[in-house]
């Protein structure tokens, strides 16, 4: 990478030492050196945003060939792609667009040689979005950062490439804005990823548990995505990303808990609408963790907490069930989570029906059969669907298991046991940490996702030098 | 960071009114109202004062702040009274609210099985860091605010109020104060000392603290209303009567519309709630003043038995207490428990004056 010595201007080898200084963190940065007998040319391009391909055809190639040789100079000038930075700055920010700068101890050119989406980019099947990008993460790591250096152009986007695994090699990329992510978890993570000992690696979720992600912790705190842009943004917010060789999936640390809770479309959406549509998740979460405990608690114990009409039509319902609140519970609890686990491994085409005899004929049977209430139906629909609303997969399956908690808590201490279970659940959350960083902390962490990036960052210096 | 000095002061008043009202409304007669306002006037200015004694030491909690003025056999002594006053000050609400548990939620819970409840979460989160716990306060009381509000404004709306019995408890103003009723109403306003662990993580700059005025005014109709609204419920006469004010006010309320009737239960988990995160925020200040008296323990074994041996001893104690006197003398012997915060706010409001001292002298004066 560093610039050997050539006669050639001051002001050339200034820029050349600048954008390597620029790039020193970025190993897709490549810095080539021609050599061809006295004759000498330097390549500098971003490796995953330019093609490198036609780079070899337009630029090498000429260089070595007899007829093209001897008019180089002339050649690099004439070719249509060629632009003209208007300074070091500019000329950097082209380089991590995709353009290519050639030395060739005359003059810097720069040409524009982008790499195009590749066709064979999957659009995202997990988090999917209505109107916003569609495509997702490919499974092979120099695409994946293609497609960052696409969506964000920045010379300050450091590229790390390292390896896990002692027997599979898998290659692994940390990437992280230079200028916005914290130094001191950027190394963490670096040498949490040193220190895997595992002979393979498969999967980022892997990944994450070898991260120091304890295993025995319900709650995520690394955010698994296949969306590109919601890793870019969160590049843009000082987060590291970790792309893995082999899978479509990108790890992003440290989190919040509000990113598990963040769909791309909340920026993509006016603002009234995507608050909207942020209230209505964080209801979804509440009501997935509490309506079954809820229901215990008041039915068995405390059916004064209702209107009396309400309280009626439910001791009306469950007249002919003849087990107590919590079993009920329990039973169709088992049967939804049967249900979901079965839609999800079965084929597709087999899926349908299946969920079509659980839901439709046993729910509308169990009733009839007086085995549960219709309200318990209804509290099972509610919570499965409340459970979909949230966007981030991980996060939805630990507030799946969570609400299990918090019904335990209900069935053996009532209305006390579900209050004192959900402090207790908000306790933790603000106790743990990602990466050194807070893990649940209202407001700050919250308006990143829905503003734009504009002043955050002041807000953010602030805010660390006051607390912790 | 000067919301989270902001949560502190209101978690006081929203945990702490249930607990103190019943010590100042049985004084209806005898010049609570005066001692309210006396109240309101003491703890405005201990706001003020803490604020600006405390930001002279920025970063600095009351243990560095002692340990540095003190001799080493006098500062042991005064941490280890804080450590007792605020591990009661947390008690007391806590004992109230499992009493509340058993009446109003389960009458068939255990003696203890409330208290045992709360005491395994507060056991769980205590020894957080307090940077942590202002997160975690930050949300309990962004869930219940509202329902305060709510509970205000039905109250204020509902049409069981006799403005006469409150007309007639407001026209005793003149009669004079009563120190029981003050050092209860005072309490209220003691959240501004829990500074004296919080200075640590957050630093409350006076400077920035135009709101001041306007959170003890919040104070302000928050303590007359948790005044006057029971006794134009139940006459001043007959809220003397009633074991438990602020639920009894709540149970009275109806909501005409709502799934949920009785807005009791909409109060309930708000005090529940707060109480919890009151005694939390009190059992982590003064577990933080214990660890300050011991040296650094060098061992996982020892680490884990200074924080939790006082905890454990603190909760047999509490369950020993529910078991053998029951709610009422339990009651009664907190209200003599009240009367110590005013000595105790001076002492503290002294030595941190003394300590101050020669840092200003120092800095030629500049302090404010």
């Amino acid at each position: 990478m560093e610039g050997e010595v050539t006669v050639e201007t001051s002001v050339q080898a200034e820029w050349k030492r600048a954008i390597a200084e620029r790039f020193k963190d970025s190993e897709d940065f490549v810095y080539k050196q021609l050599k061809r007998g006295g004759e000498r040319a330097e390549i500098l391009f971003v490796r995953t945003a330019a093609d490198w391909q036609s780079v070899y055809e337009k630029l090498v190639l000429p260089f070595y060939d007899r007829n093209i040789a001897e008019h180089y100079e002339d050649y690099a000038a004439s070719l249509p792609n060629r632009v003209q930075p208007k300074n070091l700055g500019d000329a950097m920010e082209k380089l991590a667009e995709g353009h290519v700068m050639l030395d060739t101890g005359r003059d810097i050119h720069m040409f524009v040689f982008r790499n195009q989406p590749q066709k064979d980019i999957r659009e995202a099947a997990v988090e999917t979005v209505i109107q916003g990008p569609l495509l997702a993460f490919s499974a092979e790591v120099d695409k994946n950062i293609m497609l960052l250096r696409q969506r964000c152009y920045q010379p300050s986007l450091a590229v790390d490439l390292m390896t896990v695994g002692s027997r599979s090699k898998t290659h692994v990329a940390l990437l992280y804005d230079l200028e916005k992510a914290d130094p001191a978890t950027v190394a963490e993570i670096k040498r949490r990823i040193r220190e895997i000992r595992m002979p393979v690696v498969q999967a980022v979720g892997q990944l994450s548990m070898l991260l120091g992600e304890s295993p025995r912790s319900l709650i995520p705190r690394v955010l698994v995505t296949e969306r590109p842009d919601r890793a870019t943004l969160n590049l843009s917010q000082g987060k590291v990303v970790v792309l893995m060789e082999g899978t479509p999936f990108a790890l992003i640390a440290p989190t919040t808990l509000f990113d598990f809770f963040s769909s791309m479309e909340d920026i993509y959406q006016h603002y009234f609408i995507s608050r909207f549509l942020l209230i209505l998740r964080y209801f979804a979460v509440f009501i997935c963790l509490t309506l079954p405990a809820s229901y215990v608690a008041i039915t068995a114990y405390n059916p004064e907490v209702f209107r009396v009409e309400l309280a009626l039509s439910i001791a009306g319902n469950r007249f002919a069930v003849p087990y107590p609140a919590f079993l009920e519970v329990f039973v169709m609890m088992l049967a939804m989570e049967l249900l979901l686990e079965a839609s999800i491994r079965l084929p597709k085409a087999i899926g349908s029906a299946a969920t079509t005899v659980g839901g439709l004929i046993l729910g509308q049977a169990a009733t009839e059969a007086g085995l549960v209430s219709s309200i318990m139906i209804i509290i099972v629909a509610t919570v499965a669907i409340s459970n979909f609303v949230i966007p981030i997969n991980s996060m939805s399956f630990a507030v799946r298991v969570a609400k299990y908690g918090l019904l335990a808590g209900a069935t053996l201490f009532s209305l006390l046991g579900l209050a004192l279970g959900i402090a207790l659940m908000i306790g933790y959350l603000a106790s743990v940490d990602s990466f050194g960083q807070p893990f649940l902390k209202l407001f700050e962490n919250d308006d990143r996702h829905v503003k734009t990036t504009q002043h955050q960052a002041g807000g953010d210096v602030r805010h660390s030098e006051e607390v912790s | 960071m000067n919301r989270y000095f902001f949560y502190l002061v209101v978690l006081f008043f929203i945990a702490g009114t249930a607990v103190q009202q019943v010590v100042y409304l049985g004084a209806a007669y005898r010049g609570s109202l005066m001692s309210l306002l006396l109240a309101f006037a003491a703890g405005t200015l201990l706001l003020a004062a803490t604020v600006r004694m405390y930001a002279r030491f920025p970063r600095q909690g009351l243990p560095e702040i002692a340990n540095g003025l003190l001799p080493r056999p006098l500062a042991a002594p005064f941490l280890l009274a804080q450590t007792a006053l605020w591990f009661v000050t947390g008690a007391v609400p806590l004992l109230y609210i499992s009493e509340i548990s058993k009446r109003y939620i389960n009458p068939d819970y255990a003696t203890n099985e409330p208290l045992a409840l709360f005491l395994a979460v507060i056991v769980f989160l205590v020894n957080m860091p307090s940077v942590k716990l202002l997160y975690f306060l930050e949300i309990i009381l962004i869930f219940n605010v509202p329902l305060l509000v709510l509970l205000c404004f039905k109250s204020y709306f509902s049409d069981q109020l006799s403005s006469y019995s409150m007309l007639e408890a407001a026209s005793r103003i003149f009669e004079a104060p009563n120190y029981g009723a003050f050092s209860a109403a005072f309490m209220l306003f003691t959240g501004c000392t829990a500074l004296s662990v919080f200075n640590r993580s957050i630093a409350p700059d006076p400077a920035k603290m135009r709101y001041l005025p306007l959170l003890s005014f919040a104070c302000f109709l928050l303590v007359m209303t948790a005044y006057f609204i029971p006794i134009g419920m139940f006459g001043a006469d007959g809220v003397a009567q009633v074991n438990y004010v602020w639920f009894a006010v709540a149970d009275t309320l109806r909501m005409q519309y709502g799934f949920i009737d009785r807005v009791l239960f909409v109060v309930l988990p708000m005090n529940i709630l707060t109480t919890l995160a009151f005694a939390l925020t009190a059992w982590h200040v003064g577990l933080e003043h214990w660890k300050s008296v011991w040296p650094a323990p060098r061992t996982v074994w020892g680490n884990l038995s200074l924080v939790y041996l006082p905890l454990a001893a603190m909760s047999a104690f509490l369950f020993v207490l529910e078991n053998q006197l029951g709610f009422s003398r339990i009651a009664r012997y907190a209200n003599y428990w009240n009367l110590w915060h005013v000595p105790n706010v001076l002492i503290v409001l002294l030595l941190l004056w003394l300590a101050a001292r020669p840092a200003d002298r120092a800095a030629g004066g500049t302090g404010n």
